[in-house]
């Protein structure tokens, strides 16, 4: 019962683990641009074997990072019964546009062939490539550095006036204030369950019940959110914030060979992937 | 210290604008100046003012009659409000809601990366004000990890680093427990030591006896000014207005009474063991005569 309550043990945005490896040091900027090459390999590549490729980098990426494995296996779980509904929804409705191959069975409007099998076996090696390789990024680079790299990735939008640093200062203020809204809900909740409230004590099927349960906890939520933004409206502006000023930046990142070498070993791996045939 | 008064404020009231017809008057007619170096302390009880004031000292709020005057710059000159903010630094009460950045040393750049200030020396800045309030250590950690005063001490040094000549506690400590409280109080004092100009906005009396002179706010307007020691001396006058005085001030007041050798103008709590030796050692010496 107690656990319920401990909201702030649960946070996991900034998963961060600091094992300073050879991933952990590289520049954020080039190591979410690696990323990104991967991300988009791994979407493109529709064959066994290449997929096959792309997990057994992931794997190699783990052991690189220093990082336990199980840390992206814990990802996955979560992900399993969406893999399995999407596996699922892919062999019964794509018979129809995953044509060729051979026909192993067909009735009605089903229609399951190799090629629809390749795609619900593929999509759901993608979906683990794809978490693992998140949890590598998200892993082995603290919010901070993800999101300066993000920053600096974006740097050139400022050109066509995208607001870049507001855009960035969003995320790193919405990062800063989880764990205090965590805590802040904690103690609502203790307040509330103090005077008899319960929460998820609902079976888990009655989901407007469990979500009205949440009201009391929400609304005062919200509540104190506008209250703690006014205050660092004027915490901000008594630092000289003005929105769209130009300014300076204090962190600095300075590229090595060795992200070079990364960005190019990605993108190496990235054609191997694609070129892979069967 | 100096009498060259770094802030002016002239005769300023404000009232908060809650609709076309609605307004709030909280300040009435305030004028007082902050000089150079000083250690000023501004009480009252809730709704006095006493935040409403502090809040013009940068600009954050600008009277709505009257003038204030930061080294000669009206604070209603938008065009030279970073100029302003840059000399006279605020720290505010609640310590979750005045941190930016996700990590410390990136919050303490905060300030410093929106006036402009050249990366090289951004970085030389923000080691001097972390080392300042003794936060060096912590200059990685994300703010939540962080207890009540070392988060305050962070907003400490996110204003140090923009180098400010004077340095606005709105209540700063009030959040905070005892120990979080001598912490700040510790780095305060040290700041002020070096020279820094001081102005606290608190209703703790204890932190109040430090400062080097007092001003009483009760309904908008400035009721008594003096030395902690000549405000803590009408310990009737500041009951009326709510007001409680050091510990140390409250018991030679009642000791005072029962002897009256006893002096009733102490305000600190080393003052009471001084005045209870040297009347220990007067009645030793008259009885042993």
């Amino acid at each position: 019962m107690s656990a319920e309550f401990e909201l702030t043990r649960n946070i996991t945005i900034g998963q961060y683990l600091p094992t300073g490896s050879v991933i952990h040091r590289l520049d954020p900027r080039y190591k979410v641009t690696a990323f990104v090459i991967m991300i988009l390999a791994i979407a493109v590549c529709n064959t066994y074997l290449g997929n096959l490729f792309a997990l057994a980098v992931c794997l190699v990426m783990f052991r690189l990072s220093h990082i336990p494995l199980h840390y992206g296996i814990s990802g996955v779980k979560p992900a399993v019964p969406f893999i399995i509904i999407l596996a699922i929804m892919q062999l019964l409705f794509y018979g129809e546009i995953a044509r060729g191959g051979t026909i192993y069975f067909q009735y009605g409007f089903v229609t399951i062939s190799s090629e629809v099998i390749r795609l619900v076996v593929v999509s759901a090696m993608r979906f683990v490539e794809v978490i693992f390789l998140s949890s590598v990024l998200t892993l082995s680079t603290s919010t901070t550095e993800l999101t300066h790299g993000m920053e600096r990735l974006l740097g050139p939008l400022e050109k066509v006036k995208f607001p870049v640093h507001a855009f960035a200062l969003i995320i790193t203020i919405a990062i800063r204030f989880v764990p205090t809204f965590a805590m802040e809900m904690e103690k609502m909740m203790k307040a509330q369950a103090s005077r008899g409230a319960d929460f998820g004590t609902g079976e888990w099927w009655r989901i407007v019940k469990r979500t009205k349960d949440m009201f009391p906890i929400i609304i005062p939520l919200f509540n104190v959110a506008l209250s703690r933004a006014e205050d660092l409206i004027l915490a901000m502006e008594a630092r000289c914030y003005t929105p769209g000023a130009a300014r300076t930046r204090y962190a600095h990142y300075r590229a090595t060979p060795k992200d070079f070498a990364a960005v190019g070993i990605c993108m190496i791996l990235a054609i191997v992937m694609l070129i892979i045939p069967w | 210290m100096s009498k060259e008064a770094i802030i002016r404020v002239q005769n300023v009231s404000f009232s908060y604008q809650m609709n076309q017809e609605q307004a709030i008057p909280v300040l009435h007619g305030v004028s007082f100046e902050v000089y150079s170096g000083e250690y000023l302390a501004i009480i009252g009880h809730n709704g006095s003012g006493k935040s409403t004031i502090s809040k013009h000292l940068n600009g954050i709020l600008t009277p709505s009659e009257g003038d204030v005057w930061v080294h000669g710059i009206n604070t209603r000159e938008k065009a030279r409000i970073h100029e302003i903010r840059s000399r006279v630094g605020m720290v505010f009460q609640h310590p979750d809601n005045q941190i930016v950045a996700t990590i410390v040393e990136d919050d303490v750049a905060f300030g410093l990366e929106n006036i402009g200030v050249a990366p090289a020396e951004m970085k030389e800045r923000v080691d001097f004000a972390l080392e300042a309030v003794g936060m060096s250590a912590f200059r990685h950690r994300p703010p939540h990890h962080l207890s009540g005063g070392q988060k305050q001490r962070v907003a400490i040094a996110g204003i140090l680093a923009m180098k400010p000549q004077c340095l606005v506690m709105d209540e700063a400590t009030s959040m905070l427990d005892s120990y979080g409280r001598q912490e700040i109080l510790g780095v305060v004092r040290k700041l002020h030591r070096q020279g820094m100009t001081i102005v606290t906005v608190t209703h703790h009396m204890s932190e109040v006896a430090e400062a080097d002179r007092v001003l009483v706010m009760e309904g908008g307007q400035i009721v008594m000014e003096g030395t902690p020691r000549e405000v803590f001396a009408h310990q009737e006058r500041l009951q009326e207005l709510h007001l409680d005085v050091p510990d140390a001030s409250r018991i030679a007041h009642l000791v005072h009474r029962q002897h009256p050798a006893f002096s009733s103008s102490l305000i600190h709590n080393h003052e009471i063991v001084e005045e209870v030796k040297r009347l220990h050692i007067r009645t030793a010496e008259a009885s042993g005569s």
